[in-house]
């Protein structure tokens, strides 16, 4: 990728945020609900209309939609999301205190998806047409058909309430707390990984260069991990930027399962409380994680194949 | 062969010994830590916004954890006696002026004695800083003098020592920084000191208050988690990691009763669960509100769908105080056919065939019913209403949120029907709660409903100091609320707490905010 490319990518996270900023005032404007009221009344009273109508004036909630967006945007520019209805502290704050534990569980539940999807995937092409294959593909369906909130219940009810290994309840981001939620995590995943894995390494199994390396006499396994390993990968790390990115923002149904005290969690409580602040803070934050994450992704392309680069530059 | 095979059997490995060198669930729910220190871990739908009392409900917190107390205490007889002054409070001949006897030797968790004088800040301080004082009483001075406290008012406040015994009034030491107070929570006179609140997961911790006036305290610590899933709050408790919890869903009591391991302490208590009906909208016409009430077979929700669990609620005071609930009229009581009738005559009608009825204007209807999980019946007896609604071509939408919002939408107004449920004997009187919610001007009171008639009683009750007078005042005042079909009175709950065997002086009460005190323990069985 060229310094121009990037450049370009950058002018497209930008126009993207800006129009998801857009679209996320306009939720808020559009809501139901007085936000002046809303707010004294998560302060613990309302006060009379004189004070509710000053307020709103000294607010600028009097203010056209256009001239209230850009002041908002303003705040954005200087850091300010504006405060929480519901929690009355700064968006931006609770928003990176909620960061870090659902970006642990979405690092760990990635982590032990790749030690059970890559070798599993291998696996099962190696093993292409024999009954391992056909009992793991069974199990990915299986994987990738069970809705993620039945798995939490499930394996709360069998892993924490029948043989009490774990608990139960996942109410900070203590490592044992967070095994549970990363397993439902992991295992859908897994499926869809395994899969993948094993569709890449069965397209680079039938590639003339391994015939050549077999016909040369090299060892199966050398072949298998010096290079069709590394030449599976290249799909897989997109994937797994996607993934990364959708972990983030879909981490909610499991976290509200769990009860961890994650994004999603804050979230689906935003949703609730009507905090319209809080949500479209989550929803502009969610979106630069994304956006990242996937030029990121598209910049290791050439650190991990360097064809890539020549081929855009041909 | 060799390389894959040992790559798999590593990823196995790290995976297996990591899952389980974490197994073992200790932590949560021990009755011991690792130090040998004494833990309760306490599961509860409810929680606090804030932890500075004088916000809205949250000074309900600092006495449930053990936090904080009040000047006066209700007893559960729902008597009111002396808790941080003695019992020989008294009142000049009009009730306009009270004296207090702060007790001797009570000192704030910090160290600090508690006087007359810092009383007198603290009760100054739920003026000055919260807005729901004035609907209580308004002192005109407070004066202190070594540890005599003296009250005096405007206009008669026959029951000042019942009010004061709401934990709005908890006494907190008023010297310190209080400007992280919400977060950081008050110095009180109670046998806990707060650890550690967090707004967000609004869990609470809180450890033994060393300098506690009252005797030692058998707990170090007690771990306050909240969550509004039912199931979890079960599975927590049967894994261990809860050892007690607060309102057990009457779905999940039954399993716990029939098990020899856990207790269970339950109490009528003095809440109603009401539905309260906004008149600023569809429900302003009395006619549709008539044809809700009699539309709504409340003896079979509690038998069947509340498993018994629940009392049908008929006035706004609950069975279990003597107000009125045997002797007054329901003029609304359950008769579906006369609700359609109602509707009829006052020319609802479903004009464009979608099966339900609209306005006599032509207006539709859709009723949006506000409630929350945090109490289980909430969700059974608002979908139980939509679904008997709908036989009579009345749509309700439910709608969910927590409870904090619950509470903001019912002050701000902004829902047709909201659920919501009450502790109105919280003082030992209903006289507060009953403003705050139905009289014109109650912080509380959204709804538009202003009787003359019921704002009359309620004055007269005010300044009344003979209880039977007091309590025929009252009556009178909730027949009106009947006539007018004001709310619906779904049920009276019977509280419970339901806890591991060993767990030992953890309460449910009519107060409904004494949880803990300085002998709560748990013990290894």
């Amino acid at each position: 990728m060229t310094r121009k490319d990037i450049l370009r990518r950058l002018l497209q996270i930008v126009i993207v945020l800006f129009g998801v900023s857009f679209f996320t005032f306009c939720l808020t404007y559009l809501a139901p609900g007085d936000p002046v009221r809303a707010m004294y009344a998560a302060e613990g009273g309302i006060p009379n209309d004189e004070v509710i109508e000053a307020t709103r004036e000294a607010m600028g909630l009097n203010r056209p939609f256009l001239a209230q967006y850009f002041s908002w945007l303003n705040n954005l520019f200087h850091g300010d999301f504006g405060t929480s209805y519901s929690l009355s502290k700064p968006v931006l704050t609770v928003l990176l205190s909620r960061l870090w534990p659902t970006m642990k569980l979405a690092l760990f539940s990635m982590a032990l998806m790749l030690a059970f999807s890559v070798p599993l995937g291998m696996l099962t092409a190696v093993k292409e047409g024999k009954a391992i294959d056909y009992i793991i593909r069974g199990l990915t369906f299986l994987g990738i058909s069970l809705p993620s909130f039945w798995v939490g219940l499930m394996l709360i009810y069998i892993v924490a309430l029948k043989l009490g290994l774990l608990p139960v309840m996942s109410t900070d981001i203590g490592f044992q707390k967070m095994i549970l939620p990363a397993v439902t995590l992991a295992i859908s995943m897994t499926a869809v990984y395994t899969r993948q894995v094993r569709t890449a390494v069965l397209e680079e199994l039938s590639q003339d260069y391994v015939v050549g390396a077999r016909a040369r006499g090299l060892k199966e396994s050398l072949i298998l991990w010096k290079h069709v390993f590394p030449n599976s990968l290249l799909p897989l790390i997109t994937l797994l930027g996607l993934s990364f990115g959708s972990l983030l923002a879909g981490t909610t149904v499991v976290e509200v399962v769990f009860s961890y005290p994650g994004l999603g969690n804050l979230a689906v409580q935003a949703v609730t409380a009507l905090d319209y602040p809080l949500i479209q803070g989550y929803v502009l934050l969610i979106a630069v994680i994304y956006m990242t994450v996937n030029l990121l992704v598209d910049l290791s392309y050439e650190l991990i194949d360097p064809r890539t680069k020549r081929r855009g530059e041909s | 062969m060799k390389h894959f095979k040992i790559c798999a059997l590593i990823c196995s490995l790290v995976f297996i010994v990591t899952a389980f060198a974490a197994c073992g669930n200790s932590g949560d729910g021990d009755s011991s830590a690792a130090d040998g220190s004494k833990v309760l871990v306490i599961g509860s739908g409810q929680s606090a916004g804030t932890m500075d009392p004088v916000q809205a409900y949250d000074g309900w917190y600092a006495i449930r954890y053990g936090i904080g107390q009040t000047l006066t205490k209700m007893n559960d007889d729902m008597s009111i006696s002396g808790w941080l002054v003695e019992d020989d409070y008294s009142a000049n001949e009009d009730n306009t002026v009270w004296t207090f006897t702060v007790k001797d030797g009570v000192t704030f968790s910090n160290g600090t004695p508690l006087t007359a004088e810092l009383v007198k800040a603290s009760l100054e301080n739920v003026y000055t800083n919260g807005e729901r004082g004035p609907e209580y009483f308004t002192p005109a001075s407070i004066e202190a003098e070594g540890q005599t406290l003296t009250v005096t008012l405007d206009e008669p406040e026959p029951i000042l020592p019942n009010k004061l015994a709401d934990p709005l009034f908890t006494i907190i030491d008023t010297t310190v920084d209080n400007s992280d107070i919400a977060e950081s929570g008050p110095i009180g006179t109670g046998p806990f000191v707060m650890e550690s609140f967090d707004s967000t997961t609004k869990e609470c911790v809180v450890v033994k208050n060393e300098n506690y006036w009252g005797g030692d305290v058998a707990l170090d610590k007690i771990d306050f988690i909240y969550t509004e899933d039912q199931s979890n709050i079960t599975m927590a408790l049967q894994s261990g990691e809860f050892n007690a919890v607060y309102n057990m869903s009457m779905t999940d009591i039954g399993t716990f009763e029939e098990d020899d391991n856990y207790t269970i302490v339950s109490n009528a208590s003095g809440r109603t669960t009401i539905g309260f009906m906004n008149f600023n909208g569809a429900l302003g016409d009395i006619a549709l509100r008539q044809a809700i009430l009699r539309n709504l077979n409340k003896e079979e929700y509690c038998e069947s769908l509340l498993n018994g669990q629940y009392i049908p609620g008929v006035t706004l005071l609950t069975s279990a105080a003597d107000y009125g609930y045997d002797e007054l009229t329901d003029p609304n009581s359950y008769d579906p056919e006369a609700a359609a009738k109602l509707l009829d005559d006052a020319g609802y009608k479903d004009t464009d065939g979608d099966g339900y009825r609209e306005t006599p204007e032509g207006d539709q209807i859709d009723l949006r019913f506000v409630y929350y999980t945090g109490r289980p019946e909430q969700q059974i007896v608002v979908e139980a209403t939509q679904t008997d609604m709908k036989k009579i071509g009345i749509k309700v939408t439910p709608e969910v949120h927590d409870t904090q919002t619950v509470m903001d939408m019912q002050q701000t107004g902004d829902y047709d029907l909201l659920c919501m449920s009450i502790n109105m004997m919280n003082c030992g009187d209903p006289e507060n709660q009953i403003n705050t919610y139905f009289c014109e001007g109650g912080s509380y009171n959204a709804t538009g409903y202003d009787s003359a008639e019921f704002n009359r009683l309620m004055k007269e009750v005010h300044v009344t100091a003979d209880p039977e007078q007091r309590k025929d005042l009252v009556k009178q005042a909730e027949q009106v609320l009947l006539e007018d079909a004001v709310a619906i009175y779904y049920c009276y709950p019977i509280m419970n707490f339901v806890m591991q065997n060993g767990v030992e002086n953890v309460y449910s009460n009519p107060a409904d905010f004494y949880w803990v005190d300085e002998n709560t323990d748990i013990n290894e069985l």
